[in-house]
């Protein structure tokens, strides 16, 4: 007990000191900026350096925070009053903050600057609008592409995807190539949200939430995750629980899979050394659907100024700093995440010149959606808990999504 | 008179350096004890969501409680975890600590070896123990071919689940009630044993008639940890089962869904309203055993 005593006044004197000289030479302004990509600290180094060379007297002060811990951290500091100036902001949270009046306004910020939202794809910027009002300047994107096994389709004597192929095509790939080597299956069709039927949906017409509404009754949205359940009951994908417990992505890695879908963050892992089909594997377009359209559903980051910050100007300097043409020059060639600015989107793909990478930026120009979000999260809760037992084949799509609909009261 | 003043003051002075000695460890448990107790009760009661901006709603929150399925599935499978591990951590604990305590080769290499689990971090156990039950690649799945059974999707199917988790927390939670109850048996005297042995009691029969008896007030202690323990069963779901999984609403506990509820839902008063549930349910189970202790634990 004495020896916790004796510990704790210690850690008080010197929380106080600390707090002591850190008041003293508070001279100049601190924007301080939150954020979770840990590969993308190096970016912001460099961008630190380079931002305060331009700005005497401001001073960045990077936070970066592991994922698993950042939003439990920035609610809990916008709970507080103690919120970053500057921070990441994604799709899924945007419409929680901007209403609970923690996010700036940037119309009028925008207006006076040199920021030209038009640098942007429009579904990213229409992303972080929230009833009118831009509160975001999206900062990276991903899309989506159909990724398949070169040595699978040789095999079994099918023609490569191109971006002329419908999902007809998809499904007799999907047939031709399962079973052509021992537990090997044509595409993996479980339950993903933006990496599977979210594109089917809104290529086929679909939504699901538009102003509050949700459109599990809407029959384009159901005949979207119908066709990935008729992909499972003809047993081309591996079961609902075969990818639960072993991911799509690494299934792929093993060379058990002809296809999947995958976003372009998920390049890293297809050319690390865990891969064993790094060199006969590449992506294509995702496939056109009946009505002959497709879709990418988009999603990505934005930069957010806190409504609490004491600098608004700097506070919003540094963000257009980041969403200029020089900070997005800079980013492209790391190949950590694609730069939002469309201008220098394909510098990241320059990093993996032996893929066909050019169609997830084609994606985010033509074709890309957005990635859906409400204000309360619940919904997608009960989306995943009955639709997977549709994937799971016990019940019927059209039985699980009027459950979605009952359970959301509409 | 100058005496009595002498000793007064003479305590004063004791009691200010007492207070001020416990001073930090209370201020410590009013900050992240008393305080955050109070605050889930006064939450129950108000409808609080994203930044903590809270109306009052009453008794709101339990009525819907009331009449929440999946909450009452929650509370259903928490207490089949109950009925699975609590017998099972508390017998084996038992027997291996009688056994443990008896003159064997390597004695505490055993000890050692059934204590790993407790010190080891659960993150770690959780994927070792994933491996084992993959339905694809592992282990458990490999011995069951051998044998010509029919491999399983252990830990995604809706009958296996449960049990596949209660495995994993009895096998972390039997070396630390084990080391407890050793200490409690190498308490009991040798007298007992040695006039069992002039009166040709056999093994067996010492340790039903003696040691068991004798260590009933640790055994107590032992049972009332695990019953709250296992009442509050989450980090072992938490990390072996992916949020989105079909087997969830089939393994998932009352402390899982206050969880979801309180940081995926951002439903804070709900999510307190659960806890006050569950803390009444804990306080009455353990106010019930106080009760009925005095029928089983020999205190000598």
């Amino acid at each position: 007990m004495k020896k916790l005593a004796k510990l704790l006044a210690m850690l008080l004197a010197l929380s106080l000191v600390i707090g002591l000289a850190g008041s003293a030479g508070a001279e100049e302004i601190e924007i301080h900026y939150a954020f979770w990509h840990g590969a993308l600290e190096e970016f912001y180094n460099q961008c630190k350096t380079e931002f305060e060379a331009a700005h005497p007297g401001v001073k960045i002060i990077l936070e970066p925070t592991s994922w698993d811990e950042y939003w439990t951290k920035l609610e809990a500091a916008a709970t507080g009053g103690s919120i970053a100036d500057v921070f990441h902001m994604n799709g899924v949270n945007i419409k929680k903050y901007a209403d609970g009046e923690v996010l700036m306004p940037l119309d009028e910020l925008i207006a006076k600057s040199d920021v030209d939202l038009n640098n942007y794809p429009p579904a990213m910027n229409a992303m972080y609008n929230f009833r009118g009002v831009q509160y975001g300047i999206p900062m990276d994107y991903d899309t989506i592409g159909l990724w398949y096994n070169k040595a699978l389709f040789d095999k079994a004597g099918v023609a490569y995807p191109t971006s002329e192929w419908t999902w007809d095509d998809l499904t007799a790939a999907a047939k031709a190539i399962t079973g052509i080597e021992e537990g090997v299956y044509g595409i993996a069709a479980n339950y993903e949200e933006q990496q599977g039927f979210y594109n089917t949906v809104y290529a086929l017409g679909g939504y699901f939430v538009d102003d509050e509404k949700f459109g599990f009754n809407d029959e384009n949205t159901r005949a979207g995750i119908q066709c990935w359940v008729d992909l499972m009951k003809m047993g081309v994908s591996p079961s609902e629980k075969s990818l639960e417990e072993n991911p799509a992505y690494l299934q792929f890695m093993a060379g058990k899979l002809g296809m999947v879908f995958s976003g372009d963050w998920v390049v890293s892992e297809y050319v690390s050394p865990e891969c064993s089909v790094s060199d006969v594997i590449d992506v294509a377009e995702l496939p056109l659907m009946p009505n002959g359209k497709r879709a990418s559903v988009i999603h990505g980051k934005a930069n957010c100024i806190s409504a609490q910050t004491k600098h608004p100007e700097e506070a919003y300097a540094w963000v257009a700093y980041l969403a200029s043409a020089e900070a997005n020059e800079k980013l492209g060639p790391m190949g950590v995440t694609i730069p939002s600015f469309l201008k220098y989107s394909d510098l990241f793909f320059t990093a993996y010149p032996q893929y066909n990478m050019s169609i997830y930026s084609k994606a985010a120009a033509e074709y890309s959606y957005v990635y859906p979000s409400a204000l309360n999260p619940e919904w997608s809760t009960f989306m995943w808990e009955e639709l997977i037992k549709a994937f799971n084949l016990d019940i019927s799509v059209d039985e699980a999504c009027s459950n979605i609909m009952a359970r959301l009261g509409q | 008179m100058t005496v009595k003043t002498r000793i007064t003051r003479q305590k004063r002075v004791d009691w200010a350096w007492g207070y001020g000695m416990i001073l930090p460890l209370l201020a410590g448990l009013g900050l992240f004890y008393f305080y955050p107790v109070y605050k889930v009760f006064r939450d129950s009661l108000y409808t609080v969501g994203a930044f903590n901006r809270s109306s009052w709603a009453g008794l709101a929150n339990y009525t819907k409680m009331f009449q929440d399925s999946v909450m009452w599935r929650s509370l259903g499978n928490t207490l089949m975890y109950a009925v699975i591990i609590i017998p099972l951590t508390v017998v084996l604990a038992l027997i291996l600590a009688a056994l443990l305590n008896t003159r064997i080769r390597g004695r505490d290499v055993y000890r050692v070896i059934y204590f790993i689990p407790t010190v080891t971090m659960s993150v770690a156990i959780a994927m070792v123990w994933r491996w084992i039950f993959n339905g694809d690649f592992g282990i458990l799945n490999h011995i069951v071919r051998i044998f010509g059974g029919t491999p399983q999707y252990w830990l995604s199917d809706e009958h296996t689940v449960l049990l596949c988790i209660s495995i994993v927390s009895v096998w972390m939670g039997v070396g630390y009630n084990m080391i407890i109850l050793l200490a409690g048996i190498q308490g009991i005297s040798s007298n007992y044993y040695e006039a069992a042995e002039l009166e040709g009691a056999g093994k067996i029969r010492q340790f039903l008639k003696i040691t068991i008896p004798l260590v009933t007030p640790t055994l107590f202690f032992v049972v009332i940890t695990t019953v709250i323990s296992t009442l509050q069963i989450f980090d072992v779901i938490y990390m072996m089962i992916p949020t989105k999984s079909i087997a969830m609403s089939y393994a998932q506990s009352v402390v899982m869904y206050f969880y979801r509820n309180a940081f995926e839902y951002s439903a804070k008063g709900y999510a307190s309203a659960i806890a006050v549930l569950l803390f009444a349910i804990i306080m009455l189970l353990t106010l019930f055993q106080m009760r009925i202790q005095k029928k089983w634990v020999h205190y000598d």
